[in-house]
């Protein structure tokens, strides 16, 4: 072989070497995700008694555990029904100061925030409440007068102590309840921990979205708000977004019909019964899922007028739907998402 | 002693091994240098490029269904290959999902609020506008199909 044929070689071997790494969209010490990095992973989980759907795209590898790893960590630190769990150990002190985690505490003085804002109509305290229904065991058990009755003055935000040290107090037979925004921190959580590890992903925490950066093919994603007159996964718009989250809650999750009324598990604090505001959903869009969700409960128990009037206020963009099917959005929402109606 | 002995040797044995190093580098010089030139391109690839990603698996190279119990994925279908498949725990649970040449759909299951009986099918125009994008789940059963469509990835 002559000496130029063989540095020819040597430069072909090398430049396809180079070229075989670059392309390959491989993860390096501090990847920038490319649209080449479009290697698809995805997941399923079940936490929070919901399910977790996860689908990544130009990911590093190793990172889904680390999602399920997280997850599997604000479980035990935030969910209710586990013994030791920081919302555990806060509704069994019998009224005494509880050292908590930071986190577990900055979730609880936002969801304070939000409840101040709202004027109540969400309540993290609703737990005593919503422990006397049953929307999801088939038992369709709702409270007697008495019992709700007995259960609405321990159903008291303004009541709870966040104290210094990230200490919690709470007022015997009190009990906090962060499934209504719990999801959304964790979400809130993980698009941050991955953002700029991926070139897209979407976080589907038991219906709070998070799409995180764009789809491999540059475009934002598309979330399909469901239709409440409509079939489990019938959209009745599409909204496109990159970066945010959006959730919807609507009074067909869970509910149980008793003699032709339907009981539905968002609760009015006031009242400890299903709102019957003229809502079926409100979905909001929004950096912060766990904000976005806290105010989506309270606008379906505010009712349309007051929730648009909220939400200009807060600075939200939202859409909700009344029970007749009508869709009514916050000022500019069709613009800035690409509202699709489909019916 | 011994160790001037072992020395002395190795002086005598390292003067015919750089003749030996020397006319082995004369001889092979360009090869030499075709060699070093890779190992140097080969270690700064390394260096900026450390790990490189799991290959896309050879069977979501056209429109698949995944199917996982509990988060384990359990079987892959491609939409080229309709059936139905059914999911038995030992529990006694069972799941039958229906794939066809467009999507799928949980066809039954012993689940006790059908929820994902009623999510309809996932198909290639609708998996990323159903409110559940891809999926159906299953949350009693822990049963779930995904439907992988091929644009996506590529």
């Amino acid at each position: 072989m002559s000496n130029k044929c063989c540095i020819l070689l040597a430069l072909l071997l090398a430049g396809m070497l180079l070229f075989s790494s670059c392309s390959a969209g491989s993860e390096g010490v501090a990847p920038a995700p490319t649209a080449t990095a479009a290697e698809r992973t995805s997941g399923v989980g079940f936490y929070f008694d919901t399910v977790v759907t996860i689908v990544l795209y130009g990911a590093p590898e190793g990172l889904l555990d680390e999602i399920w790893a997280d997850c599997a960590r604000y479980e035990q630190l935030l969910s209710k029904t586990i013994q030791g769990s920081d919302v555990d150990r806060i509704n069994h002190a019998g009224g005494q100061p509880v050292q908590v985690d930071h986190e577990t505490w900055e979730i609880l003085r936002r969801a304070i925030e939000v409840s101040d804002s709202s004027g109540h109509a969400f309540s993290v305290t609703i737990a005593p409440l919503t422990a006397l229904w049953d929307f999801t065991g088939g038992t369709n058990r709702m409270p007697t007068d008495e019992e709700r009755l007995a259960a609405l003055p321990l159903v008291n935000d303004d009541l709870m102590i966040l104290g210094e040290n990230d200490t919690v107090t709470l007022p015997e037979g009190m009990e906090v309840d962060l499934g209504g925004i719990a999801k959304g921190y964790i979400a809130d959580q993980i698009a941050e921990a991955i953002r700029g590890r991926v070139l897209g992903a979407t976080l589907n925490f038991g219906g709070n979205v998070y799409a995180v950066g764009i789809k491999p093919d540059a475009s934002p994603f598309r979330v399909g708000i469901r239709d409440p007159q409509g079939g489990d996964n019938d959209s009745i718009a599409v909204v496109s977004v990159s970066d945010l989250s959006v959730v919807t809650s609507g009074i067909y999750e869970r509910y149980f019909e008793l003699n032709g009324v339907r009981y539905h598990h968002i609760l009015d604090p006031e009242t400890g019964i299903s709102s019957d505001s003229d809502l079926a959903s409100a979905t909001i869009i929004s950096k912060s899922s766990m904000t976005a969700d806290a105010m989506a409960t309270a606008c379906i128990v505010m009712g349309r007028d007051k929730a648009l009037q909220y939400l200009a206020e807060q600075g939200m963009d939202g859409l909700l739907i009344t029970r007749s099917g009508e869709i009514v959005t916050t000022d500019g929402f069709e613009d800035l998402y690409s509202l699709m109606r489909l019916k | 002693m011994f160790s001037q002995t072992v020395r002395s040797k190795d002086k005598s044995f390292s003067r015919k091994g750089l003749l030996h190093i020397k006319r082995f580098i004369l001889k092979w010089k360009t090869s030499l240098i075709v060699v070093g030139t890779m190992v140097l391109l080969g270690v700064l690839a390394l260096l900026f490029f450390p790990s490189l990603p799991p290959s896309e698996p050879a069977d979501l190279n056209e429109d698949t269904v995944i199917i996982s119990v509990a988060g384990e994925e359990k079987l892959r279908v491609p939409l080229s290959q309709p059936q139905t498949v059914t999911i038995e725990q030992k529990d006694g649970n069972k799941n039958v999902i229906v794939i066809t040449e467009d999507g799928a759909y949980m066809d039954s299951s012993t689940c006790h609020n059908q929820i994902c009986v009623h999510s309809g099918k996932v198909t290639r125009d609708n998996w990323d506008y159903r409110p559940d994008g891809a999926f159906i789940i299953c949350l009693p059963n822990q049963v779930s199909v995904e439907l992988v469509v091929k644009s996506i990835v590529e």
